[in-house]
């Protein structure tokens, strides 16, 4: 009996925790669709008392929310692809592309990760200020087509193939090209999938640096968007909040959808 | 033309006195060049610019040696940010242990009945940091905010999440800490699961209460897992930015305004002063190496392997 | 070992993405195609010798709206002129934006600038006086039309430097039912800024509700400087001929009124909300303040977010020569790199924007004081008493150096220091060391700016 009740005890307990977490997205969203004061200030905004569309309009009159996602989108796509593209050459290099000092490389490339974004901050900006490439989508993915630690991660994930196989290749007359994204690919997709995914996340969420190279609302990603929205929205938190909620659409589709491969992801780098 | 290398690499994979493949070099290269260019090129002229003044728009106007650094750290201000920072890491890190070990102990032992709070749990992860952070800054605000009811209901005075100083820092802390719930969760129970299940059975067979089991059983097997949540939180921590300037904007009084912040707020704050940010992010890489280096050295050998 | 050769599937996949990467890159490396190009100095001059023009702003709520329809009807009244409104953040954010813009060019044509940075936007040499370029039509501003005292603010060695637009002058937003709840005379307009904090004292005695409310601002510590006729930075406020060197924050006066605003504070007769304006007004419209102390540009959001009567009384002002500051903003012409033809645009629009209807349109729609004085003139006894109130404070004021303002370009960077002591104080710190502290700093900034200057 008694542990029944306990067992009941920790049901509950999570039961309750896990509302507070969801609480900040619910209340998000309930403001968002709330026709009227967005937040009335009483216990009543946890509730959806309320169901209409004008928020989003008004957010959507604001601020070119749908230009910020496809800009936030073809960041997303861009940088990516190549810090994958990227990370997949220069792991099949490291490992089986027999260097003299692929120890010396690898150290080159990982060692990056020591020097914090936040650092060059501003040293990144004046390079993109005198590309004239100020204001651009394209500045905002330009300074993080390779990611250090995708490098890693693949490069261990083929490590931990024989390098025979490689040799096997060569003499059947296999170009390492199509070995690589042939074969080698194909069978690590489980940690390919997770980089992408992982990569594809860090970019959309990208704010510090978009934020210091964007200028106009049109060429912002959606993530400053948002922010500049909430500023400019004033008294108007449905605005506000609707535009929030616009954003955060994507990423929660891809975590739902991808919830296999993070999970997967995060632990390989830790239990190690 | 051979390069004939005496001893074998033990890994196997080079060093072997065979030529590099042909192909090698070219897949390298985008790779370097990028962070040759947007990496280590930037560092260089990081420090070139923390030596220099720069006038009203930003344009330097003359080496003056370690100036800046010498003024930075004779601040009062800058010894206040230093503080505000290291008090931000350790509470997050914290924050996030205690709250991650507090839902996945219970989480892990996959109860009945408990397959949606797992689930829920991963929502933060799902959201940015931007977005979190409106929500928060919605939920604390001082007029309409729910958690300003809630706190006026329990103790009749609005707790000021954002508007006092000493309460923003929580305010912050809090926000970055329900970022963190769904990784460091998840992290944890994947750890607490690859513990052995005859460990577990056979610290109760020998008496151990759940408590006695998670102080002396759960949490030293965890170590290693525990180790890398704080090493890594605690780099993301002096890192952090968003939710600060979101939520507070680096207020009230300075109060939420760490060194990431500053070094921001120096470049395109409005002064333009890009040697007395480039300075400061000479401090922020040597502070980060520094912490990563002592939490090796010291916590490391804490940890069961 | 020739297992998983889906090579062509893989590589198609590959293919796909990589080409939509490259599509992307192209597409976007084109900046948009509906973006002006801001970086081209020679003259953004498209078919027909139309230009565009950058205009970036800074007021949001009521204003922006009014401030874009008024944009778009220009837009739609010139076919040779269009003008690219952008929200720019505030007026700190703009003056950021525009400071770090210097180096590679990218400056906008026409920059709505806060009143505290006119000292700074007169210093960088970026912009010309409106009094040297003619519009489209020919005509040259000569700021004949100006109201006097708010000309003043904006005039730099007898010259005219930036076309005020948007001016505002503090304003206290009273909620009439609270305050005969209280017993309360509304028609008492309180004699100073401490008469002021009384009277809310006594209504959160009488009603229990929170009798004031203010965004917390530096611009308050200003206007309650300047309503006690004090001179805020030294010599002159900066307006003589000698720029500011020193502030002066820690009179015994200011002192008092802090620490008067702090107990106000703590013992719950002021309501905290922070810095945000929009928050204090929220505030106020949900009847949790009895008393907003607001500028004037509050009164369009006001009536929209307000349900019932509020008064309007002006800023208590406790000494002769004391008045309220103007504030707001002015517009100013970006000359750096700019052809004749776009200055020609860019002081056509700006005329538009001074002109006498627009402005007495600004006025009733948004409360932002009209500053052409015909505009003045012919909207006396047009309006409702609570518009009325702003205008005759606005007739009162003087052009006395206490309600002239500091003038400085460091104030953008003493403000900060000022901000932190305002938050410090009301956060309970002790009140004449806080202000002892923002005094030095903001004295510091203005040494480091005169230096970086040159």
């Amino acid at each position: 009996m008694r542990a029944h009740l306990a067992r009941g005890a920790v049901i509950a307990y999570l039961a309750v925790a896990a509302l507070l977490v969801a609480l900040p997205v619910l209340y998000v969203l309930f403001a968002a669709l709330r026709p009227g004061q967005a937040l009335t200030g009483t216990f009543r905004d946890v509730l959806p008392t309320g169901f209409s569309l004008e928020n989003f309009t008004a957010a959507l009159g604001r601020a070119p929310i749908l230009r910020q996602m496809v800009n936030s989108g073809v960041v997303t796509l861009a940088q990516t692809a190549a810090q994958v593209l990227t990370a997949l050459l220069a792991a099949y290099a490291l490992v089986f592309g027999r260097l003299r000092r692929p120890n010396l490389v690898f150290a080159f490339i990982l060692l990056t990760m020591m020097i914090p974004g936040e650092t060059i901050l501003v040293a990144n900006y004046l390079t993109i200020r005198s590309l004239g490439l100020f204001d651009t989508v394209v500045a905002v993915f330009l300074p993080f087509l390779v990611s250090a630690y995708n490098v890693f991660l693949l490069r261990q994930t083929f490590l931990s193939f024989p390098k025979e196989i490689e040799e096997a290749a060569v003499v059947d007359g296999v170009r390492p090209m199509r070995f690589l994204f042939g074969f080698l690919v194909p069978l690590c997709r489980p940690t390919v999938v997770t980089v992408t995914l992982m990569a594809a996340i860090a970019a959309w969420n990208g704010y510090l640096w978009p934020l210091v190279v964007s200028e106009t609302p049109a060429s912002r990603t959606v993530q400053v968007g948002i922010k500049i929205l909430t500023d400019e929205s004033g008294t108007d938190l449905g605005a506000s909040l609707a535009g929030v909620t616009i954003a955060a659409i994507p990423t929660i589709v891809l975590v739902l959808l991808g919830q296999r491969f993070l999970a997967k992801g995060l632990t390989q780098g830790a239990v190690k | 033309m051979q390069h004939v290398v005496a001893t074998r690499s033990p890994r196997g994979r080079a060093g072997s006195r065979s030529r590099p493949r042909a192909w090698a070099y070219g897949a390298l290269a985008p790779t370097v060049v990028a962070l040759l260019a947007f990496n280590y090129w930037p560092l260089l002229r990081t420090t070139v610019l923390s030596f220099q003044s720069s006038d009203l728009f930003g344009r330097p106007s003359g080496f003056v040696g370690a100036d800046n650094y010498a003024s930075m750290l004779g601040s009062p201000d800058f010894r206040r940010t230093l503080l505000v920072t290291s008090l931000f890491v350790v509470l997050t890190v914290a924050g996030k242990l205690l709250v991650g070990l507090a839902l996945a102990v219970p989480l892990s032992r996959r109860l009945r009945g408990t397959a949606f709070s797992r689930a829920t749990v991963l929502i933060p992860m799902a959201v940015s940091a931007a977005v979190a952070g409106l929500a928060f800054r919605a939920l604390m605000s001082p007029t309409y905010g729910l958690l300003d009811q809630i706190a006026i209901a329990l103790t009749g005075r609005p707790a000021g999440w954002l508007t006092e100083p000493t309460m923003a820092l929580v305010s912050i802390v809090l926000v970055d800490v329900w970022i963190s719930i769904g990784f460091v969760t998840l992290l944890l129970i994947a750890a607490i699961d690859a513990i052995p299940v005859d460990v577990e059975e056979a610290a109760a067979l020998d008496g151990a209460g759940r408590m006695r089991l998670l102080r002396s059983v759960t949490v030293p097997l965890i170590t290693p897992t525990l180790f890398f949540i704080v090493v890594t939180q605690s780099v993301q921590a002096m890192r952090e930015f968003t939710i600060i300037q979101v939520v507070t904007g680096g207020g009230p009084a300075r109060a939420t305004q760490t060194l990431v912040f500053d070094i921001w707020a120096k470049a395109f704050g409005g002064t333009a002063d890009y040697g007395a940010a480039s300075a400061r992010g000479i401090i922020l890489l040597v502070v980060i190496a520094v912490l990563t280096a002592v939490q090796f050295g010291v916590l490391e050998r804490r940890v069961n392997y | 070992m020739r297992k998983g050769f889906t090579t062509m599937r893989e590589i198609r996949k590959r293919g796909v993405v990589g080409a939509l990467a490259v599509g992307a890159l192209a597409l976007s490396a084109c900046g948009s195609s509906d973006e002006p190009s801001t970086a081209d100095p020679t003259g953004d001059t498209g078919s027909g010798g139309a230009v565009t023009l950058d205009f970036w702003y800074s007021v949001s709520g009521v204003p922006a709206d009014t401030l874009t329809a008024l944009v778009d009807e220009f837009n739609d009244a010139h076919d040779d002129i269009t003008v690219n409104a952008v929200f720019q953040g505030s007026y700190v954010d703009s003056m950021a934006k525009l400071t770090n813009a210097v180096q590679s060019g990218d400056l906008p044509d026409v920059i709505q600038g806060g009143d505290t940075f006119s000292t700074y936007l007169h210093d960088t040499g970026l912009t010309i006086a409106p009094g040297e370029v003619a519009a489209v039509d020919g005509t040259v501003f000569d700021g004949e039309d100006l109201v006097p005292v708010l000309a003043n603010y904006y005039t730099f060695d007898g010259v005219l430097s930036s076309v005020p637009i948007m001016v505002s002058q503090p304003v206290v937003l009273y909620n009439a039912a609270l305050l005969e709840e209280a017993g309360v005379d509304p028609s008492a307009v309180p004699a100073s800024i401490t008469d002021l904090f009384d009277v809310a004292a006594e209504v959160h005695a009488a009603t229990g509700t929170a009798g004031l409310t203010v965004f917390l601002d530096p611009w308050w510590s200003e206007q309650f400087s300047a309503s006690e006729g004090l001179t805020y930075c030294t010599p002159d406020n900066g307006v003589g001929s000698d720029p500011a060197d020193a502030f002066v924050l820690t009179s015994d006066t200011q002192i008092g009124i802090w620490e008067h605003l702090q107990s106000l504070v703590a013992d719950g007769a002021m309501l905290n909300t922070g810095t945000d304006g929009s928050a204090s007004l929220t505030a106020f419209a949900s009847e949790q303040a009895a008393i907003m102390i607001q500028s004037s540009r509050i009164f369009g959001d006001a009536e929209r977010a307000a349900e019932f009567e509020f008064g309007t009384w002006p800023l208590p002002v406790g000494s002769p020569d004391g008045g309220a500051v103007p504030g707001g903003n002015s517009v100013w012409l970006i000359d750096e790199g700019r052809s004749a033809d776009q200055l020609a645009a860019a002081a056509t629009f700006v005329q538009y924007l001074a002109s006498p209807e627009i402005q007495a349109r600004i006025f009733v729609e948004t409360g932002y004081l009209p500053t052409s004085q015909e505009a003045l003139d012919s909207l006396q006894g047009e309006v409702t008493d609570v518009q009325q109130v702003a205008l005759d404070q606005l007739a009162r004021t003087t052009d006395s150096v206490p309600s002239a303002g500091c003038h400085t370009g460091a104030m953008n960077e003493a403000r900060e220091a000022v901000k932190s002591a305002v938050e410090a104080v009301v956060g309970g710190a002790d009140v004449r060391a806080t202000w002892e502290d923002a005094e030095a700093r903001g004295n510091a900034a203005i040494a480091d700016y005169l230096d970086r200057l040159g």
